[in-house]
């Protein structure tokens, strides 16, 4: 018993993990109502490029980090209007294919650069034994990831619930036309979502790359997971990611002691298709309401 | 004005048909593996020319197993680039050709479809499940396919023609590594974690053989997809369990990640941790924790680290592979290789692998590999595993035992030095 414990700790642990890059996709799917394959790509770019600042330019890790958020922050934005803004009337499949594609250019630009000796160890952002529950140590960057993960919720949550820019985020997803009728600055709004979500992607790729190692697909193991959990908690709701994120981390921690590691993989989807025959608006999402 | 309408034609057609005959003709002296004599007496052979000599290898370039793979035919490269510019293979020049295969068995077999008429051998890379994919089909054309690393036994278990490997094995490897560790440490319990590399299975159940002949027992066993996020909940299993030694046989990268996850969670056994050359890689040199490094030993199929002597050791010095135990790996592979193609007087496919298969106690990369041996039913080359610990940034020799694919052989180590 005291191994299951101890198994669905550290699901909880790497379940927040997930849950944080999943808030990046939730954000700008309320926004923009876009699913971005490229969050990984991006995430694991701004990574890289607080590695670069530090290697390279011997920058500290915590001078290099505030860096490379606004440089991310700012090609975020200019992936919006290179790749989201033109023919954006398309439709959201279109566009969502074309973060497919970003996601793939991104990846072979960074193959390119970094990949040759890749993986590399990052520093951690704080150093310490961490503590044990049960018979599981979280290290401390691990508790740094829950702590970081559970700010980044609440800051979002009140930005979307008590800000009159979430107010407005979410009118322009729900009502994109009705929106601009009533004056809402469309462009600007997307483009500050697109920001804000690559500056989100490259704090998840930091804190993740002490323990998955720096590399161009670093991130590509943990989007299958993260796609589950904010499917199963409900692509629109922000808790909703979290808790599907850590649902997943539990159960496939769970079922990986009771039986092996692709048990763990087969109940997490097994959970996902039943999540999504039986309530495909997930846990905590809303349904989407059609007016006839 | 019909008649000669009719003569014109049938004449036009006989033109066509000795055309027809020429250019078939002229196709037929290059066949695949024909090595046929051209009218200059000179032997024709696939991707040998007065000047050229074109070798090809399908590599994992992309996806989780890029990082640790790649350098191997980067440095293969780097080598045939030397030997090129100082003038060649008696004065042929080396052309080589890498495509990326993704760890996709198809996508490498497509690979090697496309290599087959025109390329005179296939360099090994990383790859188990890729080599036993594209085998089959380089025997029956006759290709040679040296140097492959690769874990499946059916490759070369029994010998197939023109498929030769230099690597022991990861389940007479993992034998090898138990056997090594009982010897230091006395026998004991044995946790197996492995990623399929290769037939994992046997290499599980050769660990539980061995020691459970040698005195100890067998806990249990993990197997983990390359690539996997997080094996804190294996490291929390071989933490319940409590054995005396972890055995592995696991890439590069995700051992690095399995050993920190036992680190981080005090996971560590009690004796050892024991794993194959599938983890001596620089990807785990850059990422493992340091605080495992009394507790971890590996085979390795090569010294580290590298005579200073030995050309691959120089070409790779300061560059960007300098301690990458794969890369040097591919280097000497290369060196193997020219050396193979040097010793063969007429240069066919055939040639080639009868050189090859004669060699006893032949020492193609002095202060990497250990002199090879192979015969024409023996296809493993090295008959040494040295067991290497990880020392900050490099590995280190530690000791040499002999490898064999007896179990009843003697396997007395020796320490190194």
């Amino acid at each position: 018993m005291g191994l299951y414990i101890s198994a669905a700790i550290s699901g909880i642990a790497v379940g927040l993990l997930y849950g944080m890059i999943g808030f990046a996709i939730v954000m700008l799917y309320k926004s923009t109502g876009v699913a971005n394959f490229a969050q990984g790509t991006l995430a694991t770019l701004g990574a890289f490029v607080a590695w670069a600042l530090v290697t390279d330019a011997g920058l500290p890790l915590l001078a290099a980090i505030p860096i490379a958020l606004i440089a991310s922050g700012m090609f975020g934005v200019i992936v919006y209007f290179v790749v989201i803004r033109p023919r954006a009337s398309a439709g959201n499949l279109n566009i969502t294919v074309r973060t497919l594609g970003l996601s793939l250019l991104l990846l072979a630009v960074m193959e390119w650069r970094w990949g040759a000796l890749a993986p590399y160890r990052y520093p951690t952002i704080v150093q310490g034994d961490g503590i044990q529950i049960a018979s599981v140590v979280l290290p401390a960057q691990t508790l740094l990831i829950a702590g970081v993960a559970a700010v980044i919720m609440v800051l979002l949550w009140a930005l979307f619930r008590y800000t009159r820019a979430g107010l407005s985020f979410r009118a322009l997803a729900e009502q994109p036309d009705t929106a601009r009728l009533l004056g809402l600055r469309a462009t600007r709004l997307s483009a500050a979502t697109w920001g804000l979500s690559a500056i989100l992607g490259t704090i998840v790729g930091v804190l993740l790359a002490p323990s998955a190692f720096l590399a161009p697909s670093m991130m590509e193991s943990y989007l299958l997971f993260t796609f589950t959990g904010i499917v199963l908690g409900g692509l629109t709701s922000l808790p909703g990611a979290l808790l599907g994120s850590v649902i997943v981390g539990i159960v496939s921690n769970v079922a990986i002691v009771a039986f092996s590691l692709e048990a763990g993989v087969l109940v997490v989807f097994a959970i996902l298709l039943i999540v999504m025959a039986v309530r495909p608006q997930g846990l905590l999402g809303k349904q989407e309401a059609v007016r006839l | 004005m019909r008649i000669a309408f009719n003569r014109s034609a049938k004449l036009a057609g006989a033109g066509a048909a000795v055309a027809l005959a020429l250019a078939l003709g002229a196709c037929s002296g290059g066949s695949p593996g024909a090595g046929g004599e051209t009218s200059g007496g000179a032997v024709a052979e696939v991707g040998v020319t007065a000047d050229t000599i074109r070798l090809a290898a399908s590599q994992t370039l992309s996806g989780p197993g890029a990082a640790s793979c790649a350098p191997s035919t980067d440095a293969a490269q780097l080598y045939f680039d030397k030997v090129n510019d100082e003038g060649g293979v008696d004065g042929r020049k080396i052309d080589f050709e890498v495509l990326d295969d993704g760890y996709d068995p198809q996508r490498a077999l497509a690979n090697v479809r496309g290599f087959i008429d025109s390329k005179f051998a296939m360099v090994g890379a990383c790859g188990s499940a890729t080599a036993a994919a594209i085998y089959r089909t380089l025997s029956d054309a006759g290709m040679p396919f040296l140097f492959p690393t690769n874990g499946v036994a059916e490759v070369v278990k029994p010998a197939s023609p023109g498929i030769l490997q230099l690597l022991p094995l990861y389940e007479d490897q993992t034998a090898s590594m138990v056997r090594y560790g009982f010897e230091e440490f006395g026998s004991g319990s044995i946790f197996v974690v492995v990623n399929p590399l290769g037939e994992y299975e046997s290499a599980i159940s050769r660990a539980r053989e061995v020691a459970e002949s040698g005195g100890g027992s067998f806990v249990d066993s993990a197997v983990a997809q390359l690539g996997t996020t997080d094996y804190t909940p294996i490291a929390l299993q071989i933490k319940e369990a409590d054995p005396d030694f972890v055995v592995m046989s696991m890439g590069g990268s995700d051992s690095a990640k399995f050993v920190n996850a036992l680190v981080d969670q005090n996971a560590l056994p009690r004796s050892a941790v024991l794993g194959t050359s599938a983890s001596v890689a620089g990807s785990f040199l850059s990422s493992y924790n340091t605080a495992a490094s009394d507790k971890v030993y590996f085979g390795s199929a090569i010294q580290l680290p590298p005579s200073a002597e030995n050309e691959c050791t120089q070409l790779l010095a300061g560059g960007d592979f300098a301690n990458d135990p794969i890369a040097l790996i591919g280097c000497a592979s290369a060196q193997a290789i020219v050396e193979a193609i040097r010793q063969t007087p007429e240069l066919t496919r055939a040639n080639l692998l009868a050189t090859i298969e004669s060699w006893d106690e032949e020492d193609i990369s002095p202060g990497i590999f250990a002199p090879v041996s192979f015969s024409a039913t023996d296809h493993i080359g090295l008959k040494t595993l040295y067991v290497v610990q990880p020392q900050g940034t490099e590995f280190g020799v530690i000791a040499e035992c002999p490898y064999s694919e007896d179990e009843n052989a003697d396997a007395s180590c020796t320490p190194a030095g």
